[in-house]
């Protein structure tokens, strides 16, 4: 870090300044409003507010049926709404103790990593142009037009998806869903080594983001964080190995972890996730199995029995869980909603205090927040 | 207007005044239980009940997830405990919500911990009950996760946290009044008066069926 010299006045007198960063702000990447103690440059003390988008998806999901919950999760974090699909409707099926066909399983698992491909291209694309890296931003959102066309050919929708049905998917995969992929992720590590030469020895990127945010495995831990945040400093954990979901166990890939917890480990963690998808996505590809897409026995109308289920999965932002406790009835009596990205702004303060202002939107966007998820 | 909407307005039936207060009751059909088995052979389980004895009220595995229903008084040791000295040691707190139960009326809301041992793979659920103004113990000294999801259950709940370093609303404005996660706080609620003064919005009274409440 560099380092910042005496001034040569010392009759200047310097005070304190609060500074309030957002809600409008073009790096919070959302409604957040960081309020900011400044000594100069320097952060003495940082506090967000948060609450701006707060919807109230968990009191409004109290008064809807279980299929018609669905639709909520995919507003909630706007970005990687395949995946809060998947978590919600794996929760209810665990719920109901339903077996899901092993080619919905399948597709399920193609999806989702594609959705985490586009969900760390739209944070590589945000970072890199907060960071000034205008070129990687265009570059970025151009891969993920793709990813957003397959989506649009398989569901009808872009970015909120409703994607998969409780008891498995409605629809199957379209002609030409598989070489579609397939093209794509030939496609694909091309441009990650283009990413790669932009950024990774460059300069500039280099004095911005390493030693930049450092926190500590046993810190990291404490204050929650979990995901690529968690595995930047150092804890190789992930849900798809640790409680393996779907058919995560009859594939291979590895889990990328760094070593620093600084903000260009967290970097290099997305990227090496981004070619771990990619495998992931052919590998489930040459192993698609032919077969049924919904189960045989889905109810209509879908009443868990009473009780109450936790359960989480790997979304691009780190651990997304849901706890649903249920009375019985056609209406959860509680969901709630385990947010990462909440979880994870946490640590923004104290992995703020001592940077600079411009360190504080690189940090804010190595945590990867969405505010939709933050605020439900 | 028409001359045959002038017949004299009858009370709308499925009106409700806004003195009573709406509980959502729906109607219990033969639905079933979750499968709930007592823990018998878990050495961790069994330290525990030894070491803590009748404040344990259950141990149960609800639907193969372990759940310990516990006093209040015990919180912060057997947390503590859990996250030093126990094997396995539980060294995250992955969520720390609250559900309300207005059907219990002395112990209307639970306060649930999900525990998480990142070395041995293995969640614990912790649940502890509380009256209507009672509070209960922050955990944040132990981790410091529980600083916002503390203030997150305080803010829609309005269950407080002793010795929290900065309890305030977080999701909600501050001047919010009401905890909107209660059952008894309607989906169509706002805190009118908040959204007069800051938004400068005044919602006007309507006839007929609006079940908010106005001041």
């Amino acid at each position: 870090m560099t380092e910042i010299t005496d001034i040569t006045h010392p009759e200047i007198d310097t005070n304190e300044m609060i500074l309030s960063m957002g809600p409008q702000h073009p790096s919070t990447h959302g409604v957040l409003r960081v309020v900011l103690k400044l000594d100069g440059e320097t952060v003495v003390d940082l506090d967000c507010e948060i609450g701006y988008l707060h919807r109230g998806v968990e009191k409004i999901c109290e008064h809807r049926n279980y299929q018609m919950i669905a639709p909520y999760f995919d507003r909630t974090d706007y970005i990687a709404a395949v995946s809060n699909g998947l978590c919600y409707v794996e929760t209810v099926e665990k719920s109901l103790a339903l077996e899901i066909p092993l080619r919905a399983q399948y597709l399920r698992v193609i999806l989702t990593e594609l959705n985490r491909l586009s969900s760390h291209l739209l944070w590589l694309a945000t970072h890199a142009l907060d960071i000034g890296a205008v070129t990687v931003f265009l570059w970025a959102f151009r891969e993920r037009e793709e990813i957003l066309k397959i989506f649009e050919n398989f569901f009808g929708a872009r970015l909120t998806c409703h994607a998969f049905r409780i008891g498995g998917m409605t629809y199957d995969a379209y002609d030409g869903f598989q070489s579609q992929v397939k093209e794509f992720c030939d496609r694909f590590p091309k441009c990650l080594e283009d990413y790669e030469i932009m950024l990774n020895t460059n300069r500039i990127w280099l004095s911005r983001t390493v030693g930049i945010g450092i926190i500590s495995a046993d810190a990291a831990i404490d204050i929650g964080l979990t995901g690529p945040p968690l595995r930047g400093s150092g804890i190789e954990w992930d849900i798809r190995k640790a409680h393996p979901y779907e058919c995560y166990a009859d594939l291979e890939f590895d889990i990328p972890y760094g070593e620093n917890g600084d903000t260009y480990d967290r970097y290099l963690v997305r990227m090496e996730e981004m070619r771990q998808s990619r495998r992931i996505i052919l590998q489930a590809l040459e192993k698609l199995p032919d077969g049924p897409i919904m189960a045989p026995k889905a109810p209509k109308v879908v009443k868990p029995p009473i009780g109450e289920y936790y359960h989480s999965i790997e979304s691009p932002k780190g651990e997304l869980g849901i706890y649903l406790v249920s009375d019985g009835s056609t209406q959860p009596s509680r969901l709630r909603i385990r947010p990462p990205s909440f979880i994870n702004l946490q640590a923004l303060r104290q992995m703020s205090i001592g940077h600079l202002v411009a360190d504080v939107v690189a940090i804010i966007g190595t945590l990867d927040i969405v505010l939709g998820e933050i605020d439900r | 207007m028409a001359e045959e909407d002038n017949k004299p307005q009858e009370p709308n039936p499925t009106a409700k005044s806004a003195s009573e207060t709406p509980v959502k009751k729906l109607p219990r059909r033969a639905a079933g239980a979750m499968p709930v088995v007592e823990i018998k052979d878990d050495t961790l389980i069994t330290t525990l009940q030894e070491k803590f004895g009748k404040n344990i009220l259950a141990a149960n595995e609800i639907n193969s997830q372990q759940v310990l229903q516990i006093e209040k008084v015990i919180l912060i040791e057997l947390l503590s405990y859990l996250r030093d000295n126990s094997k396995p040691a539980f060294n995250m707190l992955t969520d720390l919500t609250a559900v309300h139960f207005p059907d219990q009326p002395e112990q209307p809301f639970e306060v649930v911990y999900q525990l998480y041992s990142i070395a041995d793979k293995r969640r614990l659920r912790i649940k502890t009950r509380l009256a209507e103004d009672e509070t209960i113990q922050t955990v944040s000294n132990i981790w410091s996760t529980a600083n916002w999801l503390e203030r997150e259950v305080y803010d829609l709940f309005g269950i407080r946290f002793d010795e929290h370093p900065d309890l305030r609303r977080i999701l909600l404005p501050n001047g919010w009044v009401g905890h909107p996660l209660r059952k008894e706080y309607t989906l169509e609620y706002q805190d009118n008066e908040w959204v007069e003064q800051n938004l400068q919005i005044r919602t006007l009274p309507t006839e007929g069926d609006f079940t908010g409440k106005f001041e």
